[in-house]
């Protein structure tokens, strides 16, 4: 078994994660730091929680380990982990993506901006007038609105 | 239930918390981009910085590139009066979307109409009068804008619609030939990004001929402009024409000698586009062998071209004599409708993969419909974009 390089990320909790240097690279703002010669010791990620690092970690492994190639299960069988992936509550899907944008991971990236956009196309307008009602004040912010769409979803 | 009202209110403080967070503009235009123009427009109206966001130039760009939402631009004739209504309509079917409706004091037989990233040009009048209306249109948006008349009279003109890929815009190009003097024509090109016509110098091929005896000297019934080209079919020689926006240069394709007719009285070639390749569609002796076939240009500078041999299932004659009209999503071509019933049609859709015919079926709002007087004319598959039109109006019912 070959001895494969592995690079240090630490996380705004403080914690060490200890990855495949082929996974680690799947973010291009890891890929450039490491070409940078900034991760000689550990990376840091001073923005991102365990819980997110360990998410996005996980999607890059099962992409760098499947096999990329055209057959048809391989892709089916990426396909449903992606499904299942972004399965993730809301929250964590905003996270994720102030994560990934910062580590620019363009696959990923894709996922969730497309699954975001699914999410909140098609409101009716009974909706958005009940979203306008009730919430008038979150107006100036961005994610506000966008979060209430979510709220209004739970009930 | 009290544990779980603390759950919930945490998660609520968390979401609160989350949304004084400012995120950058980036991660909000890229979701944007991603939904269909219709939600777009519609979210336009709920926040002041979402407007900024979305009306941007960067972001109309960013939305067209993303751009994989295709719609149906439709148009419809009514007998009785000559008027003509356009459409929009889904891919997947259902009731067509009202755009608007044209009227014009002569009933005019031809008009044409050709869609590029995002915009679709609408030609309407009779080819051989001077007075031809020309209009774009983005039918995502229901805005439109008409082209302003070129100053010439006693000329047939034809206003034929491009790309150009290098400046990122659309144009229109207008070639006439002087009835008193068949030897002259005039080229102008009106652009998009200024709003104005330009007139340019500039020679045909040494071998086109432009005196056909009694016809104009290139086919109407369709251009097709691919890598920022303008394609017309010539009648003598047999030829495609070609004109590059890029280069403002004209130069000739020549078509292959399987695609040339056989029936020299009534040749039948027509341009489509399919998968942005430019294709010459045949129907020499279909109703014999009840197959089609399209030779596609497959690689442009070296000339290759690819022949697509469709078979229809049944007798083609029984099938209404479909003819191919636009393609839509990739590896699928739409045919022209067959009316089912009063507000009902069906337009045929083949797929190259499969190499099978699927239908999709459009109902037509029942205002539209005087029996047996409505037809569908033009039907083509258009990119949803956000592409603003100077001067655009969004009247419904046009009179010239």
């Amino acid at each position: 078994m070959s001895f494969s390089k592995t690079i240090m990320l630490r996380n705004y909790d403080g914690e060490t994660f200890v990855v495949d240097e082929v996974v680690a690279v799947e973010p291009q703002t890891i890929e450039h730091m490491i070409e940078d010669g900034c991760a000689n010791t550990s990376i840091p990620l001073p923005n991102i929680t365990s819980k997110i690092l360990s998410k996005v970690i996980e999607h890059c492994k099962k992409h760098v380990e499947t096999p990329n190639s055209n057959e048809k299960d391989a892709k089916a069988d990426l396909k449903s982990f992606d499904f299942d992936f972004v399965k993730a509550d809301q929250g964590t899907l905003f996270d994720l993506i102030l994560a990934v944008n910062y580590l620019n991971i363009k696959g990923l990236l894709d996922l969730i901006y497309q699954t975001i956009a699914d999410m909140i196309k098609g409101k009716t307008p009974e909706e958005e007038e009940e979203m306008r009602r009730v919430n008038a004040w979150v107006f100036s912010c961005f994610v506000g609105v966008t979060c209430l769409y979510f709220k209004s979803k739970k009930i | 239930m009290k544990a779980l009202e603390q759950q919930q209110e945490q998660s609520d403080d968390r979401l609160e918390q989350k949304a004084k967070l400012s995120y950058p503009e980036e991660i909000i235009e890229e979701i944007f981009s991603r939904l269909p123009v219709k939600s777009i427009l519609r979210f336009r109206s709920l926040s002041k910085p979402w407007v900024s966001i979305i009306s941007g130039p960067r972001f109309t760009k960013l939305q067209i590139t993303r751009a994989t939402r295709t719609a149906l631009f439709i148009s419809a004739r009514d007998r009785s009066n000559g008027d003509r209504h356009l459409f929009s309509g889904s891919l997947d079917g259902g009731a067509v979307t009202h755009l608007m409706t044209i009227g014009t004091s002569y009933c005019p037989e031809d008009t044409e109409a050709e869609h590029l990233n995002g915009l679709v040009c609408f030609t309407y009048g009779d080819l051989f009068h001077d007075d031809n209306i020309t209009l774009v249109l983005n039918p995502s948006t229901h805005k439109f804008f008409k082209l302003p008349d070129r100053v010439s009279d006693n000329y047939i003109a034809s206003n034929l619609f491009g790309f150009d890929e290098s400046r990122n815009e659309h144009k229109v190009l207008n070639i006439s030939q002087s009835f008193e003097d068949s030897d002259t024509i005039e080229i102008m090109i009106f652009s998009l990004s200024n709003y104005s016509w330009r007139k340019i110098d500039v020679d045909l091929p040494v071998n086109v001929s432009l005196n056909v005896s009694r016809h104009r000297w290139y086919y109407s019934g369709g251009s097709v402009c691919v890598n920022s080209t303008v394609h017309l079919m010539l009648r003598d020689p047999l030829e495609i024409l070609a004109f590059d926006l890029r280069t403002e240069k004209f130069c000739t394709v020549k078509i292959p000698s399987d695609a040339v007719p056989q029936d020299t009285l009534h040749p039948c070639t027509r341009f489509i586009k399919i998968n942005g390749l430019l294709g010459i569609v045949s129907h020499d002796r279909v109703e014999e062998s009840n197959e089609m076939h399209i030779w596609i240009l497959q690689d442009y500078e070296k000339r290759v071209w690819v022949k697509e041999t469709i078979r229809f299932p049944g007798s083609w004659i029984k099938m209404g004599r479909p003819f191919p009209l636009d393609s839509g999503n990739t590896d699928e071509i739409m045919f022209s409708p067959s009316v089912l019933s009063e507000d009902l049609f069906e337009v045929p859709i083949y797929d190259m993969k499969s190499r099978c015919f699927k239908s999709i079926q459009l109902t037509l709002d029942r205002q539209f419909v005087w029996p047996e007087a409505v037809e569908l004319e033009e039907i083509k598959c258009y990119v949803e974009s956000l592409i603003p039109l100077q001067n655009q109006q969004n009247d419904t019912y046009l009179r010239f």
